[in-house]
């Protein structure tokens, strides 16, 4: 047991970042755990999240489906930039490449993008479905939270526990004091310190942070979904059930067409499978 | 309004007296009594550490945290991102408070995810360079050559990664040195790089990516942003003594993505070879494939003084300058046009007394000693301008080079008679290699072209004259010239035509390869003061003209990581000879067929197999056919009858190979069986000193055995490094020897043992342990005689103590030990101190190299019926010290 400890705290490396008064500028990583399927614990997804805390606004998006986005974005740039004639728009990634691996870890990774601008309470929710992408506005939501008197160590900082009735979930959450940010992941905020981990007391969903540091080195994966099409909240998470429940009739809506035929070259209609959905936020 | 205010008074009122439910308000301000929005307020208890309730500071810096709990004092702790943190001890009960803050900057703590120091994706290795840098690593080389998997060859700097050769080293995916590499090795600093990436079956031709794997791996180091789009400079500035040394360098290094440039001058006096930071390091070709025909191969001077097994600063007494200049463009239509080139100046004294033992066939031996004074002058300039465009639609590259390489060599011999020599080598050389490979419709069609021409004037001038029963009817004389002028043009040009058809890749080749040399030697000898022209029976002046017309036909068949590819070039070889001063000439035709095969194949995950075969038939050169007398040093002479020699080689491989980026281990075995047929045996005819070597038709074999690998493995947490390397080593060959057939077995075994601790902040150490076995047989009908062996042991210790962030003291330790079964033996140390202080952007070294002033070292070699025992003089104990600069 000791060796594990052991192996855990020398792969972590500790120092201390000096930020000053204006230019504060932070980041983390969560390992985001979640169930695909409520009924079933094995069904979990794991995704790598970051939060940006710049003054008085955060945004936080999926690490491995933003690195995935840039890696397409330079090996377009490659081709463009490429002796020799143009193929056309088309990028091709050799499948036996690394970028093709980071490219394959980012399939079904959060595609959702949230922007918190704390001054005006307002969070900006953006996704992309099949090629669109949309956008809509809401008021920020602060939980309420009941502080506890456990504590637990975090990445070497000092947790204490906190817990609340939010979006329909149970959640326990952990706070570092020593980091006065009162943001963290996803829609959770309002603790007297960052929130380094959230799980929900039914174990669907799970976010922990593996990672802190400053903001500089992981912005720049970041790629903002342009020309957002804004659409209400309602609307949103329809398309989020949908393309969960039935990826392809998404795609079909989406404008892209799919022909199946059996052995003998007839038409047949496709067939649907409906997969489970299990939204975080159960509030309609 | 008021009703409300009166339900809120009345509850707050009634609460506090019921529940002891405490209000308690404030404000949060700055110094200017701005409110500070955001600030996060906890209640803490007395003797406590939790936070009991909170509160977060509203736009106006307005707080207010209720609290119900029966005790008698309380601390708010007020912090906020760039203020100072306040706490204030206060009594349990509603009240109004109010911080002020001062700005301060707040320590955030950051902690990373490790990123692990090897991963691997894909065919790709990436190692992070970071994980694997000391603080005495220098340059990119330094680094590369700890790196578990990967070797670098000492003296030729060639990079081997789990045993195969590298065939590209890019720089940020641009190949601006090709096959000198070592120029990066020893130029890029470690602290501009990134990571190191090591590319499995490397395809450079991109028209070929998704066709054909490649063989062989590459290299890519990727650099840091810091290292790009701005000229790097450092700097190297040291002086020594004794005797007066100096040790200089100016670098300038530019990487841009369209722009690389890395240009150097160094000049040193202290030991350091820089003509192998200029070495051209090819992947082993596979035997069979075209070789390149165009080295320079030396008539004259075979007097070459075999080089130490030990580090070039101990025995080297020099004073050379090297400067080179690199540079790659990419042209808007992305081709890359790339211009290269090199000027070495070297002048080298060397004193070295070398001991001979000739084994005859009657058990016999000739015995020798000579004494040597050598003084070698090399200037050196190469330069090539390379036009290269590799897109996936198309592949077009043109080198153009030009090699000028005027080396004057002398050497005083006593034996125990005193003789000099002196040699005047040089050699001219321009090349052109055009290189196309176009898609047409479905097909790929390459056209390859390439011409050579070189030229080497050789004179070797012996005072005084030697071999008098030969050349002076025994009568001394004063001194004896062999002139040798051997000019060589040669142009290969060939069509391929590359398709594929399902899975198999099938590439067509015709081609025709024309070689033209000429050779004339003539003997000159002054004796009374006057100059004389020897007979035709020490000339030569022969003409050799060759040519190859060929066809061949090559299949590949590959599935995933599979593939299977047989070779199938068949050549009509026509070789004209003509001997002018003999008045006889040749023709002969011949037919080769040189099949070759080679299947590559996983074994099981991480294992690869790769097994090949092939058949090589080649002719000689025109060196073997000269039949006039040709002094190559003063004590040898070579004579050849007008035969061609024909050879035929097979060689069978097996290989295996073990790689575990994760676990770090990385391991190959391979094996390989060759048997060589000549035609031709070569009769050694010894004299007194005279040497002499006489060619006739004989089939004869040399058969090879080799078993060889190496295996490392990296414990990633504990960050050691160790590596073993063996091989086994069995050559059987016949020999001619005063006109008996002899049999020599020769036996080599190799062991070598690497380590590299790292573990601790304070300390890291380096070790490295050899271990070598020659053994030599010479067997005939009538006896044998005793074999020979000759053992060698090294150890290298090296120790660094970091005695703070900035400061090193290091020890280098090496020990040298030789003994053979002939009771010859010898022990060497080799020791330095040296400590380094780093400063801002500066760097000051001091050494004090070999401290116990160890004065020679002794090798012993066994080859064949040939041993050799060599003593050097080694540098005495000196101090240097260096500077480093970077700007």
């Amino acid at each position: 047991m000791k060796i594990i400890i052991i192996a855990i705290t020398t792969f972590l490396v500790f120092n201390v970042n000096l930020f000053a008064a204006d230019t504060t500028s932070y980041a983390c990583k969560y390992k985001f755990i979640k169930r695909k399927d409520s009924t079933n614990l094995n069904s979990k997804l794991e995704d790598i999240m970051v939060l940006t805390i710049n003054k008085n606004s955060t945004l936080y998006f999926s690490y491995l489906k933003q690195y995935s986005y840039r890696i397409i974005d330079a090996e377009i740039e490659k081709e463009n930039n490429r002796a020799g004639a143009s193929t056309g728009g088309m990028v091709t990634i050799n499948a036996n490449s690394a970028d093709f691996k980071e490219f394959q870890k980012s399939a079904g990774r959060e595609t959702e993008v949230l922007k918190i601008d704390f001054t005006r309470k307002m969070i900006n929710v953006s996704n992309k479905f099949v090629e669109d992408n949309y956008v809509y506005v809401d008021s920020l939501t602060t939980p309420k939270w009941q502080i506890q008197n456990e504590t637990i160590a975090i990445l070497n900082q000092q947790c204490q526990k906190a817990t609340t009735t939010f979006k329909g979930r149970n959640y326990t959450a952990w706070f570092a004091s020593a980091i006065p940010y009162k943001y963290g992941p996803w829609f959770f905020n309002g603790l007297p310190g960052l929130i380094l981990k959230v799980e929900d007391d039914k174990q669907q969903f799970l976010f922990e942070c593996v990672e802190l540091n400053s903001a500089r080195s992981v912005i720049n994966v970041f790629k903002d979904y342009k020309a957002c099409k804004k659409i209400s909240k309602q609307k949103m998470k329809g398309m989020e059930k949908l393309e969960a429940q039935d990826p392809l009739a998404m795609m079909i809506q989406g404008g892209k067409t799919f022909t199946s035929t059996n052995a003998n070259g007839e038409s047949v209609p496709i067939k649907h499978k409906i997969r489970p959905y299990n939204p975080i936020d159960l509030t309609q | 309004m008021i009703k409300s205010f009166l339900v809120v008074f009345l509850l707050t009122l009634f609460s506090n007296f019921l529940f002891a439910q405490n209000k308690i308000t404030g404000t949060v301000l700055k110094k200017t009594n701005e409110p500070i929005e955001d600030a996060s307020v906890v209640l803490i208890k007395k003797n406590n550490t939790q936070i009991s309730a909170f509160a977060i500071t509203d736009s106006k810096g307005f707080f207010e945290i209720i609290y119900d709990a029966e005790i008698d004092s309380i601390t708010i702790k007020v912090s906020v991102i760039g203020y100072e943190t306040k706490a204030q001890s206060v009594l349990n009960k509603s009240q109004e408070l109010k911080f002020i803050l001062a700005e301060q900057a707040t320590e955030l703590p950051t902690v990373l995810v490790k990123e692990p120091p090897i991963t691997q994706q894909g065919d790709t290795t990436n190692y992070l360079v970071k994980n694997f840098t000391d603080k005495q690593d220098r340059v990119i080389g330094d680094v590369i050559a700890k790196l578990p998997g990967v070797e670098i060859d000492e003296n030729s700097g060639q990079i081997k990664f789990n045993g195969k050769p590298i065939s590209h080293y890019y720089i940020d995916g641009l190949d601006l040195l090709e096959k000198k590499y070592n120029i990066a090795n020893k130029n890029i600093p470690a602290d501009l790089v990134d990571q190191v990436q090591l590319l499995d079956n490397h395809q450079d031709i991109r028209l070929f990516d998704s066709l054909k794997k490649g063989t062989e791996p590459a290299l890519n180091i990727k650099l840091k942003k810091k290292a790009k789009n701005k000229l790097i400079g450092k700097a190297k500035a040291g002086l020594g003594a004794t005797p007066f040394l100096w040790d200089n360098e100016l670098t300038g290094l530019q990487f841009n993505p369209a722009f690389q440039l890395i240009t150097s001058y160094k000049n040193n006096n202290a030991g350091s070879l820089l003509a192998n930071e200029l070495s051209d390091n090819v992947s082993i070709q596979k035997v069979g494939e075209n070789r390149d025909k165009n080295i320079k191969e030396e008539i004259l001077n075979k007097l070459n003084t075999q080089q130490p097994n030990i580090s070039t600063k101990r025995y080297l007494f020099n004073n050379t300058h090297l400067f080179n200049f690199n540079i790659l463009k990419v042209l808007p239509n992305k081709a890359q046009l790339k211009f290269n080139m090199s000027y070495l100046n070297d002048n080298a004294t060397n004193e070295n007394a070398l001991q001979s033992t000739y084994i005859l066939p009657n058990g016999q031996n000739i015995n020798f000693e000579e004494k040597r004074n050598s003084f070698i002058n090399t200037n050196k300039v190469e330069g090539n301008i390379i036009y290269n465009v590799n897109t996936k639609k198309v592949f077009l590259k043109n080198t153009c080079k030009v090699k000028l390489d005027y080396t004057k060599e002398s050497n005083i011999i006593i034996n125990p008679n005193t003789v000099s020599q002196a040699l005047q080598n040089p050699f001219y050389e321009y090349t052109n290699d055009f290189l196309a490979h176009l898609p047409v419709k479905k097909k790929i069609i390459s056209v390859s072209s390439k011409i050579n021409f070189n030229r080497m004037p050789q004179q070797l001038d012996v005072v005084p004259g030697q071999f008098k029963d030969v050349f002076n009817q025994s009568i001394d004389y004063a001194q004896l010239s062999q002139k040798a002028v051997l000019n060589n043009f040669n142009t290969d040009n060939s069509i391929s035509f590359t398709s594929k058809i399902g899975k198999t890749l099938q590439q067509l080749k015709i081609g025709t390869e024309y070689i033209h040399k000429n050779l004339q030697t003539n003997i000159g000898k002054s004796y009374n003061q006057n100059e004389y022209q020897l007979n035709d029976s020490f000339r030569n002046n022969i003409n050799w003209n060759n040519i190859r017309l060929y066809a061949e036909n090559e299949i590949t068949i590959g599935k995933e990581k599979r593939q299977l590819s047989i070779g199938l070039p068949i050549e009509l070889n026509i070789l004209y000879t003509d001997n002018t001063i003999e008045k006889y000439k040749t023709r002969s035709n011949n037919i080769f067929f040189n099949p070759n095969i080679d299947f590559s194949f996983p074994i099981a995950e991480n294992i690869t197999g790769d097994i090949a075969y092939t058949l090589q038939n080649s002719i000689g050169n025109i060196s073997n056919i000269s039949s006039g007398l040709i002094l190559n040093n003063y004590r040898s002479v070579n004579k050849n009858d007008s035969l061609i020699p024909i050879q035929q080689l097979q060689s069978l491989n097996a290989s295996l190979y073990y790689k575990n980026s994760l676990k770090g281990i990385f391991s190959n075995l391979s094996i390989s069986a060759s048997t060589t047929k000549k035609n031709i045996i070569f009769n050694q005819v010894f004299d007194g000193f005279f040497i002499k070597s006489v060619g006739s038709y004989l089939n004869n074999y040399q058969k090879s055995l080799m078993v060889s690998g190496n295996t490392s493995k990296y414990f990633i947490e504990a960050k050691i490094n160790l590596a073993l390397n063996y091989s086994y080593n069995i050559l059987q060959s016949e020999l001619l020897q005063q006109n008996q057939i002899v049999k020599s077995n020769s036996k080599i075994i190799s062991l070598g043992f690497k380590s590299n601790l790292n573990m601790l902040s304070y300390a890291s150490f380096e070790t490295n342990t050899k271990y070598d076995l020659f053994q030599n047989e010479i067997k005939q009908t009538s006896l044998t005689s005793s074999p020979s062996a000759t053992n060698r042991l090294q150890q290298f210790l090296r120790l660094y103590f970091y005695l703070s962030k900035k400061s090193t003291l290091y020890f280098n330790n090496e020990l040298y030990k030789v003994w053979d079964n002939k009771n010859n033996k010898g022990s060497y140390f080799f020791g330095d101190i040296g400590f380094k202080q780093k400063f801002k952007k500066t760097e000051l070294e001091i050494e004090w190299s070999n401290f116990t002033n160890s004065k020679t070292y002794v090798t012993i070699n066994n080859a064949e019926n040939l041993k050799q025992i060599n003593t050097y003089n080694i540098r005495p104990t000196n101090i240097m010290v260096k500077f480093y600069f970077n700007f």
